[in-house]
């Protein structure tokens, strides 16, 4: 219980912090918000109607006052309207965040069925001609841009082949190159990092018990082994998953894949401070939802983790 | 019951244990003595196949039960079942984030084609055997005390009643105490069984009490064997009497403090 | 102590090479990357276009060439000015210790919590797209780990003898800082930024392919690719040119960063 409270505590304070960095900084922008909401317009701009605009904004009030209406909107998710669309900020992310987790989740599928057979494979072949090539694996994947791979992807099996779409979205096909290109990418991290975890295992003392005990191999190896050495694996995924979140911005503009992503590179493009906001507000709450999950995950995996903290208080 | 002849285990670079040649009956008591690194563990290990991947059984035969163990299909038959271990690391008996019970559960499961509750009440009955508290069934590892431990992993190794208890430095990480209720409760079970015992030491006063026959192991060598009355009384090694003279008597010891101190004012 | 004075110097002159590479490289180039020639548009590769022409006509090489200037030269400059914030804090941090410390360690976990990929797209959005932004952006991510690399060190090296033998001898702080701390400092230092140049490389290309570093017409090869998209069926090389210059001068930089962090094995912690 202690436990919740903290954490929802840490919440409330991240949040704080963000909106009063976004907030700073959307006031440090250089050029007026109120003179880029007309641009998007795309008619001529008189004098008269940004000042009524600056007025309906409240940007002529003092910058305490702007910054505590600012924090409530930002607390209820209230971010205005979209310069470009007109529409509620919130609506217009939520419309496509299922998109985006959609990506992730099939980023992560790719990503577990390439790097968990080729990292335990490598770990049990160690120094053979598997191992070498998962080493090569992981360095190009290291090198080599995703966006430039799918770029390659969609040459070879849009445009040459013709078997995938290239962009937008709607079926399982529409899925498949955006998904293949980011599971590839971030399978190339995992594959070292799973195997040396895996060699880490192999030298327990408890793997030789098991063993010993005469269970069969396939039993040593997933039930005892495969299961302690995902613990690093998760912290580091615990990690990396902010820089998956980055990618997928990447890789849905790449796809004109139409997640947050892509959105928001449009809002950036067109000076949408409305949009940027709830963004930053909306991967804010992503991050901390992540934190936790890899948390629960930690206990999934070690449930005797817990007795460990209650021993230690 | 176990006949090692010949037996060399060798790394890239050299000859780990040379030409070992010992055996043990049924319902005897085999201490195999020595310092570290004159390859008793080793010996201990290759039996069941469980020797590190950088070294290996360069020549010689080890038969349990009048079988091959060197055949992989054998050992797989015979490891967990006829031929069990206890090992000196009791915080690396048992996989950390699954319970005592489940994994004694595994190991009947691998074993035996018994039902869930048949399973079930032969773990119960083990763990009664080595005087656990029935609560340790739903106890992860590391809320058990080393010698509950080591108890835990020895209701695992004698569940099955084996023919052959390779016992690796079993009381080495224990306190004095607690390594004397392990042995005893080891004794016990082994008697009980009627199971052979390979016991691995270097602490002479353990071989004193319990075992049968002596085996001394010296830079992978075995230089003397025979019965205990016989290595203890009349050692034929000038290595053995060495390690004859190095039991530290209690007694003797504490005189020779005692004098020492007096000495010093 | 030796070898330590050998590999400063082997990482510095590795620096230097790269460096002076990169800016021999716009010298190199055949034409001028930004003229613009319609009636040579996406030319096949020949003789006086050894990379082809892209859509308006423009020498593929000598944009790649000088897109290694800003590309490559970007994520240098942007590594070294990383360097010169991160190294002072992280020497400020465990050299003084105590609430500076403490504090400084909940500035960078603060700063830690968020992916440097998305701090570096949201920055460029509120600060507008373009090449200084991204820049900017990226220092403000990457300095955190270099100070922190450099704390660590510190602290470490501190605790060591031949330091405390030093400071009984009453040696100033000051000499002992630069004559004895210093040098472990940036060996390591060094080390971990040849291994972050790749990764800089990839986001500064990432980024402007999605429009939010260089612009065009600049010369840079996230951009170059991204200008170029519409033209692969007919003109393939305007994928294959830039992409394969990302690739290997990553690959270069991340086999270089490995060896030398496996040669003089320096724990650079998770990334």
């Amino acid at each position: 219980m202690k436990h919740v409270i903290r954490r929802i505590l840490e919440l409330i304070i991240f949040l704080m912090f963000l909106s009063f960095v976004s907030f700073s900084f959307i006031k440090m922008a250089p050029g007026d918000p109120a003179m880029s909401m007309m641009k998007t317009d795309e008619v001529a701009v008189t004098d008269e109607q940004l000042n009524q605009l600056r007025e309906e904004l409240g940007f002529n009030e003092p910058i305490y006052v702007q910054y505590w209406k600012w924090m409530q909107g930002f607390f209820r998710f209230d971010f205005g309207n979209s310069y470009m669309t007109k529409q509620p900020v919130g609506e217009e992310l939520l419309e496509r965040l299922p998109a985006t987790l959609e990506l992730t989740i099939a980023s992560l599928f790719i990503m577990v069925v390439v790097a968990f057979p080729l990292g335990s494979l490598a770990a049990i072949y160690r120094n053979t001609l598997l191992d070498e090539a998962s080493r090569l694996f992981a360095l190009l994947g290291a090198s080599v841009p995703s966006f430039w791979l799918g770029l390659i992807f969609i040459h070879l099996f849009a445009v040459e082949l013709n078997l995938f779409p290239s962009m937008g979205m709607g079926s399982w096909e529409h899925l498949f190159l955006p998904s293949l290109t980011l599971g590839l990418a971030m399978a190339a991290v995992y594959v070292r990092i799973l195997r040396s975890s895996l060699l880490n295992s192999f030298g327990q003392e408890f793997i030789r018990a098991a063993k010993a005990r005469g269970l069969s191999r396939p039993r040593v190896f997933f039930h005892h082994a495969f299961r302690h050495s995902l613990l690093p694996v998760i912290t580091i995924f615990g990690v990396s998953l902010g820089s998956l979140l980055g990618g997928t911005v990447i890789i849905e503009v790449l796809f004109a894949y139409p997640g947050i992503g892509k959105l928001v590179v449009d809002a950036i493009m067109k000076r949408d401070y409305p949009i940027i906001q709830g963004y930053i507000f909306l991967m804010g709450i992503l991050i901390m939802l992540i934190n936790l999950a890899v948390d629960a995950s930690y206990h999934l995996v070690h449930p005797e983790l817990r007795i460990r903290e209650v021993k230690q208080r | 019951m176990l006949e090692i002849e010949n037996l060399s285990i060798t790394s890239k670079k050299e000859t780990l244990v040379k030409n070992l040649t010992m055996s043990i009956d049924s319902g005897e008591w085999f201490a195999l003595v020595g310092e570290s690194g004159s390859g008793k563990s080793l010996t201990a290990s290759a039996i069941g196949g469980l020797l590190p991947s950088n070294l290996s059984i360069k020549s010689g035969s080890i038969r349990v039960c009048n079988q091959d163990t060197v055949n992989m299909k054998i050992r797989q038959r015979f490891l967990g079942n006829t031929i069990t271990y206890i090992f000196q690391d009791y915080s690396g008996a048992f996989t950390p984030f699954l319970k005592i019970g489940a994994q004694l559960d595994e190991v009947l499961k691998a074993h035996t084609s018994w039902s869930r509750s048949e399973r079930r009440v032969a773990v119960e009955e083990a763990l009664r055997k080595v005087k656990l508290p029935e609560t340790v069934y739903e106890k992860y590892p590391l809320q058990l005390s080393g010698g509950q431990l080591q108890r835990a992993a020895i209701a695992s190794a004698m569940m099955l009643k084996p023919s052959l208890l390779i016992a690796d430095e079993p009381t080495t990480a224990l306190d004095a105490l607690t390594a004397q209720h392990v042995l005893t409760l080891i004794h016990e079970l082994a008697s009980e069984a009627g199971c052979a015992v390979l016991f691995i030491t270097h602490d002479l006063r353990h071989v004193k009490k319990h075992a049968t026959r002596v085996g001394v192991l010296k830079e992978g060598t075995l230089v003397e064997t025979g019965t205990k009355k016989e290595v203890f009384t009349n050692p034929k090694h000038p290595y053995t009497n060495m390690l004859l003279r190095s039991i530290p008597d209690l007694k003797s010891e504490t005189t020779r403090l005692i004098t020492s101190e007096y000495d010093a004012l | 102590m030796k070898r330590r004075r050998l590999r400063r110097k082997s990482i510095v002159v590795i620096w230097l090479c790269l460096v002076l590479g990169f800016i021999a490289a716009t010298y190199l180039a055949p034409h001028d990357p930004l003229s613009i020639d319609p009636t040579n548009r996406l030319q096949p590769v020949t003789l006086e276009h050894m990379f082809g022409t892209d859509h308006l006509g423009r020498d593929v090489l000598s944009r790649i060439l000088h897109g290694a200037k800003t590309t490559v030269g970007t994520s240098i400059l942007v590594i070294l000015i990383v360097l010169s914030i991160g190294v002072p804090i992280g020497i400020i941090a465990g050299g003084i210790g105590g609430v500076v410390d403490r504090v400084f360690m909940r500035i960078t976990d603060a700063f830690m919590a968020f992916p440097d990929f998305i701090v570096a797209i949201v920055l460029s959005g509120l600060l507008g797209p373009g090449m200084v932004n991204l820049m900017m952006a990226i220092i403000l991510v990457k300095w955190t780990s270099y100070a922190r690399l450099v704390r660590s060190t510190v602290i470490e090296e501190k605790g060591k003898n031949y330091i405390l033998i030093a400071e009984l001898n009453g040696v100033p702080p000051l000499v002992i800082l630069f004559k004895h701390l210093f040098p472990h400092v940036i060996g390591n230092v060094l080390v971990l930024g040849t291994l972050d140049i790749g990764k800089v490389i990839l986001m500064i290309a990432s980024l402007s392919y999605i429009g939010l570093g260089a612009q065009p017409p600049a010369p840079e090869w996230g951009a170059m690719l991204n200008e170029g998209r519409a033209y692969f069926q007919l003109a393939p090389h305007l994928m294959v040119v830039p992409g394969l210059a990302i690739v290997l001068v990553v690959l270069a930089t991340n086999l270089l960063g490995d060896r030398l962090r496996d040669y003089y094995d320096v724990k650079t912690g998770g990334s």
